[in-house]
């Protein structure tokens, strides 16, 4: 960035709230990813006129602009990849309203799911997406990723709660999509377009969400299996069996004998797999589905079911699903973590051609996750010290990607492509869907100034 | 520990972000630099010589409390003392300690009467400033620019428990009382011994025992701590106690988890042996209560003793028999006043402090009781500034106060497993 476009840019911050020191750069440099690259600046607006006067001088200038939450995105889509200037959200937080009455509520890009649910709760009311970040993870990165969770089974993802959103264009013009109402087909929907973006079509600086009212009453039922196959076609009767849980996560054998060295669960030695399942509404109607849901559990050959009803037996049961990625970190000192996706009915292909892969490459993977939706998280479990072995993982990877779209799948169901996944973009999308996205990119920034180096492959490379 | 395993425990972040979510600092200030990601990010910089060690970077690493909910609630169980204390020690290795800060760690640590005199002097001084509300005095610390000090009892509770124990026979234990409660709650101090003799122990409090090393450990003095550690040791088994209770939430977690994992294996003995107050009650202790009506107490959770040591259940099941007990909102975030942020960084300090005097009154209680002194001092702080009247009680001045007797459980086989 050139000396003149910093100048221009401290007059549009408080000194507080604007610096290029090394210690402020190195804080922003990073995400979950494990990634790292330096920008030039970094500021933290609070209001929609310092993110527009920023995109007018960002327009002015040429330098690049990258959108940042909690820095806790798996795929690299707020890293400062090009250098440029880094806007933090996270001191532009505010709750703007709450309209129960309306089942919605108004907020700031730069607030947690988890301030947003301890606000919305004496309102009777919470916000359903909850990814496993949920405490930390801001609702404007959600929003950007299209962030899924464990209720997606349920009641589905970012994209189906998000109303409106008020947005700064890379030009500083500032644009409201949608309106704060239910139902509104006035035109395109540039609300959808803008969830899921990743930070590379517009800045969000309000936010208007869909809320639900609290279910009365939630059980956890866990059982195990003695095979992964077993599971998921009992998760398939599940589902087959009108009877719908919030959440069906599905853990492997390999996942099961990591946690199980890791602290004692009491898991039976002979289990193969298991599914947690969770259910939430009515008292009578949850008590009712739970027990249907133990009779198919039943049939399908599961022991050990436990059903756990207060706060404390369910937590104990989550305890041993959350357990897992330490336990994994344990295991081998670095994971290539994938969220493939593929149709339930699928699952168990899916699974199968996983397990051929790493025979075939001869590296562990390990696969776990949200049975109930079909996102399964593939484990590539590799030491870095061994180039061998990171070169096998990285092919390893490559190969889930493409089963996972044989099999009519997605290459990410929630951590998004990111700067990691620009690769492979095209084993999913066609040529024509590919250009028809560039343009999409062009018309809203055609300069090519807002998170640079995301989702595409560049140009010429 | 060396600058290897330090690394690798920086390796072993995962750079999630969940820290975020719990680290009181950071919630207070939502700065990336003040939890313990961006520490860890930041102390790998430095190591590899991608930024000096700027003031910035100092605040970085100062403004922790080392209240540990970040290790508890780790997803990949880094290690976060061994980080924080190896980061200070890293940075105190390459900038000279003021020689009056030396003195004190180096010297004055091992010098009891000294030390004694020292605060004596400090307590005097005290006097000269105006009071505020009947427990503390204030002094501005004008070298450290912050709030003030807490008052020094005229006699510490390493003087009014000489020689006691050392006549009388039976299973022993060792006291520790640690700095503070040493100078400052020496009633407190003496009631914990009173209820551990009341269960037929001999309780030995040696006169000679020195300081954990807690605020070495803050200012990166690890060799000061090694020397402090190895006379605690031959001081503290001397007598072959069955068991080393603590009273003090910081000095037990420095004794039992931070000498063997910073100073090595050569420690692991002493560490088994260390018990809380609370924890040690609930272990061994069968107390019968007086008929006298309880007073309503609430408890606060020493970071300490929950996030380090996992040790929240005991002190209420102790609680529940000794008062009329009622949880407070929030009872296990930081009163504010852990390592060395009331120092640097008082706002945040402040804030704390401020939230937890009004959790303590929203309860309804008549007395907050605690297992640290450190935690003792910030209560009583800010419940003063806000014009409360309820008592801030050590959990064994509670248990003190209606117990009449009890005996001594036989000793279990089996390790607790919080070693």
């Amino acid at each position: 960035m050139r000396k003149q476009a910093i100048d221009k840019l401290r007059s549009v911050f408080p000194p507080q709230r604007f610096s290029t020191s090394p210690e402020d750069l190195i804080t922003c440099s990073y995400d979950a990813s494990r990634q790292e690259f330096r920008a030039d600046a970094v500021a933290w607006p609070q209001t929609t006129d310092e993110v527009s006067e920023v995109m007018r001088l960002a327009s002015l200038e040429g330098f690049a602009v990258y959108p940042r939450g909690a820095g806790s995105g798996m795929s690299g889509g707020a890293l400062p990849v090009r250098g440029g200037l880094v806007l933090d959200f996270c001191k532009m937080n505010r709750l703007i309203e709450s309209r129960p009455e309306d089942r919605l509520a108004v907020c700031e890009p730069g607030i947690t799911l988890g301030e947003l649910q301890k606000w919305l709760k004496p309102d009777g009311v919470f916000f359903p997406p909850d990814p496993a970040s949920h405490d930390f993870s801001t609702l404007g990165g959600a929003v950007a990723e299209c962030a899924g969770g464990l209720r997606a089974v349920k009641y589905g993802v970012t994209r189906d709660y998000i109303v409106s959103i008020e947005a700064v264009l890379p030009s500083g013009e500032i644009i409201e999509t949608g309106r704060t109402v239910l139902k509104s087909v006035a035109g395109y929907d540039i609300t959808r377009l803008l969830v899921g973006s990743e930070g590379t079509l517009a800045i969000f600086t309000k936010i208007a969400v869909r809320v639900l009212p609290i279910p009365e009453k939630v059980i956890a039922l866990l059982g195990y299996f003695a095979g992964d196959d077993t599971a998921v076609k009992c998760a398939q009767s599940i589902l087959a069996s009108r009877i719908l849980p919030r959440a069906m996560e599905f853990m492997d054998r390999g996942s099961l004998e990591c946690v199980s060295r890791y602290r004692d669960f009491g898991i039976p030695g002979e289990a193969g797999s298991a599914l947690l399942l969770e259910f939430d509404g009515a008292a009578s109607a949850v008590a009712d589905e739970a027990e249907r849901c133990e009779d198919v559990m039943s049939k399908h050959g599961a022991s050990n079911v436990r059903r756990a009803e207060s706060d404390e037996e369910r937590e104990e049961l989550w305890t041993l699903r959350r357990s897992i990625s330490p336990a994994l970190f344990r295991h081998a000192p670095i994971k290539l973590n994938e969220d493939v996706c593929v149709p339930i009915s699928r699952l168990s292909e899916a699974l199968a051609g996983f397990r051929s892969i790493s025979e075939r490459l001869s590296v562990d993977i390990i696969n776990f996750g949200h049975a109930g939706d079909g996102n399964i998280h593939v484990n590539v479990m590799v030491d870095e010290h061994d180039p061998d072995e990171l070169r096998r993982g990285h092919e390893a990877v490559r190969q889930v990607y493409e089963a996972a779209v044989r099999l009519g799948g997605s290459i990410s169901g929630e951590h998004g492509i990111g700067n990691v996944k620009t690769g492979f973009l095209s084993l999913e999308l066609s040529p024509v869907e590919l250009e028809l996205m560039r343009s999409l990119k062009k018309v809203f920034d055609p300069k090519g100034i807002l998170n640079p180096g995301k989702i595409f492959v560049e140009e010429g490379s | 520990m060396d600058r290897q395993d330090l690394e690798a425990e920086l390796n072993r972040c995962a750079v999630c972000g969940k820290c975020r979510a719990v680290c009181p600092v950071f919630i207070e200030t939502l700065d990336e630099s003040k939890v313990a990601r961006g520490r860890i990010r930041l102390a790998s910089a430095y190591l590899r010589g991608g930024v000096s060690a700027t003031k910035k970077l100092s605040e970085s690493v100062n403004s922790c409390l080392e209240c540990f909910r970040c290790e508890a609630n780790c997803p990949s169980g880094v290690d976060y003392g061994l980080v924080i204390h190896g980061i200070r020690a890293e940075m105190a290795m390459r900038r000279p300690m003021p020689i009056l800060l030396r003195f004190a760690l180096r010297r004055l640590l091992f010098w009891r009467r000294g030390f004694d005199v020292a605060m004596r002097l400090v307590s005097l001084l005290s006097r000269a400033v105006p009071r505020r509300g009947k427990r503390l005095r204030y002094l501005p610390l004008f070298v450290l620019g912050s709030g003030g000090m807490p008052a020094i009892k005229r006699r510490t509770a390493l003087s009014r428990m000489r020689g006691r124990g050392e006549s009388s026979a039976g299973e022993t234990v060792v006291f520790f009382v640690g700095c503070l409660m040493n100078y400052t709650y020496p009633e407190a101090a003496e009631d914990c011994v009173e209820v551990l003799e009341q269960l037929g122990l001999r309780v030995v409090v040696p006169e000679d025992q020195l300081c954990c090393g807690a605020p070495a450990f803050s200012l990166g003095d690890l060799e000061a701590v090694r020397r402090l550690a190895r006379r605690n040791q031959e001081v503290l088994l001397r007598h072959n106690p069955s068991a080393i209770v603590v009273g003090c939430a910081t000095c037990a977690g420095v004794l039992r988890k931070e000498y063997p994992r910073l100073l090595g294996d050569e420690f692991a003995g002493l560490a088994s042996k260390v018990r809380s107050f609370s924890e040690f009650l609930a272990e061994r202790g069968e107390i019968d209560w007086g008929s006298e009506r309880r007073t309503k107490v609430t408890y606060h959770d020493p970071c300490r003793l929950k996030w380090q040591q996992d040790i929240h259940a005991e002190p209420r099941s102790l609680l529940r028999e000794a008062a009329d007990f009622v949880e407070m909102e929030d009872a296990d975030m930081c009163c504010g006043l852990g390592g060395i942020i009331g120092l640097l960084h008082p706002d945040v300090s402040a804030k704390l402090g401020d939230k937890k005097a009004r959790s303590v009154m929203d309860s309804g209680a008549e007395a907050v009781a605690t297992e640290c002194p450190g935690c003792m001092l910030q209560l009583e702080d800010w419940l003063l500034a806000s014009g409360s009247a309820i008592e801030v009680k050590h959990i064994g001045q509670v248990v003190r106060e209606r117990m009449v007797g009890g005996r001594l459980r036989r000793k279990e086989k089996t390790v607790t497993g919080r070693q």
